[in-house]
């Protein structure tokens, strides 16, 4: 009962700092909204658009090339052991002159077929892959590995450079992303720390008087410890706020460009479950920025 | 029994008390005098744990005090009532908050804390006032509401550093009254003061004069000192002195 009521007086003390300068602390709370605004922002972006990339690129394509004897029955053999062993949906036969007609078609250099004496394109297989994720290059290179053995074929051709470039847009963004939140939880410590740390001079008449009447420094402290939980929870209300404000703008502007050739894309709002384990990581990060301010300032003062 | 071992107490080079000896029984009301700076409100300051000594060592009771880590000290002083500047009133809190903040820091009930504080005002005349800032005090009240706090925590030691000062007859009459009642049921009283005419019932003076004592503490007491140790005090004198 004694400790519920030492926290219970610690806890209508710290609410009862709100009234000692309401504005200020309000702008406090602001800025550590916008620090957890701009990632938690990015990030909901991020998981928006990252699994509608697969979607965005198309699956990709694999062309295997056949020796240049090799046969248009071998090669249909191949197709249909392709088809079947690797449970492809999409596999098309390009013969050599369907090859040589699109580079007179549809290559930049349509002379370079004409001064061509004689057809030299072998038979291709096109495989059209569906893998689950753009990102996964793994799996792909698994499979041309395997096909690169397979009777006749001379070479394997796949071209993932666009791919792999995809990949480490989005690693990079991500990583950024990650960065990002490190720095903003470093600057959310010093901003919780300083804060704190005002708090308590401010109030350092009151902070001696307790000390002097036989507050031990962690009742001195915790106030000011539930204070700062109160102003991390006011900020996370306004940075979820300005994060689902923000995202509703985004499916109005990007959203609506981008369901022209993506018809299910939305940007999602932020979902219960992610705020509740948001707001508990971000109760716990702005506590311990208030708590080692309460142990530093708490020393100097008495 | 409260026991000074050859105590010095430097604040950078300049010694504010140096190697002071003294010996002072339960229940007794002592004088600290001298000019300013002699020394007497580091005394005070000594035996409330805010200061630590640079050398030797203090008893309350059978326990040293000098060398007490931070907790111990927060603990300690919840055993000793202080008045004077060190530990001022809270302007922005009414004098009942004032009053009540010694037991709000143990975690006294609601109820409690109600009638130890309505005890405590009424006790030095301020019942009326419970609802009013300090500010609305004059002087003398606020210093009658800072003796409220020091006492309403029940302590079995009561420092007072300048008491009367800047009050006038009226006021001052009063508020030593008020020490000397705590004394009279048994409370150890100990005033540092420029103004040694106002008090009556004193069983100990200490004078002091560049940091040191300068006679031996003399015995005043008509019955003489008592041996048992400030931590020592029974509830049932506690309560005897104290009231509700």
């Amino acid at each position: 009962m004694r400790w519920l009521r030492l926290q219970w007086f610690s806890i209508s003390a710290g609410l009862k700092l709100w009234l000692d300068e309401p504005l200020g602390h309000l702008f406090n709370a602001l800025v550590l909204a916008i620090a957890l605004a701009m990632p938690w922002t990015i990030a909901q972006g991020l998981s928006a658009i990252v699994p509608s990339m697969d979607r965005w690129v198309g699956d990709p394509e694999i062309s295997l090339y056949f020796k240049p004897d090799a046969s248009l029955d071998s090669v249909k053999t191949a197709a249909a052991q392709l088809k079947r062993d690797f449970d492809l949906d999409s596999v098309n036969i390009v013969t050599p002159e369907q090859a040589m007609e699109r580079l007179r078609t549809q290559s930049q250099t349509p002379d370079l077929a004409e001064a061509l004496p004689e057809n030299p394109l072998p038979y291709t297989v096109v495989v059209v892959l569906e893998v689950d994720t753009t990102t996964n290059t793994q799996a792909i290179e698994d499979k041309i590995a395997q096909w690169q053995n397979f009777t006749g074929v001379e070479h394997v051709q796949y071209d993932a450079q666009w791919v792999r470039r995809l990949q480490s847009v989005l690693n990079g963004t991500q990583i950024i992303a990650v960065a990002l939140a490190v720095l903003i939880a470093g600057m959310v410590l010093v901003v919780t720390f300083n804060t704190v740390r005002l708090q308590l001079i401010r109030n350092q008449a009151e902070v001696h008087v307790l000390k002097s009447l036989g507050a031990t420094d962690t009742e001195v402290g915790r106030p000011t410890l539930w204070w700062s939980v109160s102003l991390a929870l006011v900020a996370f209300g306004l940075a979820y706020a300005v994060v689902s404000g923000a995202m509703g703008l985004a499916d109005d502007a990007a959203g609506q460009f981008i369901r022209e050739f993506d018809r299910d894309f939305r940007f999602e709002q932020p979902s219960g479950i992610t705020a509740l384990g948001l707001v508990l990581v971000w109760v716990v990060l702005v506590m311990v920025g208030a708590w080692a301010s309460v142990k530093s300032t708490v020393l100097r003062i008495h | 029994m409260i026991q000074f071992k050859n105590v010095t107490l430097k604040y950078g080079t300049h010694a504010a008390l140096k190697g002071v000896n003294f010996q002072l029984p339960k229940g007794s009301f002592t004088l600290l005098e001298g000019h300013s700076g002699a020394g007497k409100s580091s005394i005070l300051r000594l035996l409330a744990t805010f200061e630590q000594p640079t050398s030797g060592d203090i008893l309350v009771g059978k326990s040293s005090i000098a060398r007490l880590n931070r907790r111990e000290r927060s603990h300690y002083r919840r055993s000793v009532g202080y008045t004077g500047f060190d530990v001022e009133l809270l302007h922005n809190r009414n004098c009942f908050d004032n009053v009540a903040l010694p037991l709000r820091v143990v975690g006294l009930s609601e109820s409690d804390i109600q009638g130890r504080v309505k005890a405590a005002l009424a006790r030095v005349g301020l019942s009326h006032t419970d609802r009013m800032l300090p500010s609305e005090l004059s002087g003398g009240q606020q210093l009658r509401l800072q003796i409220a706090r020091a006492v309403v925590n029940r302590p079995a030691l009561v420092l007072a550093d300048e008491p009367t000062a800047q009050l006038d007859d009226e006021s001052a009459a009063r508020v030593v009254g008020l020490l000397e009642e705590f004394n009279r049921a048994g409370v150890t009283i100990i005033v540092a003061t420029h103004e040694a005419h106002r008090f009556n019932r004193i069983t100990h003076r200490l004078k002091l004069g560049e940091g040191a004592v300068l006679p031996a503490p003399a015995d005043l007491s008509q019955n003489g000192g008592r041996e048992a140790g400030v931590q020592s005090f029974s509830k049932d004198f506690l309560s005897k002195a104290y009231g509700a």
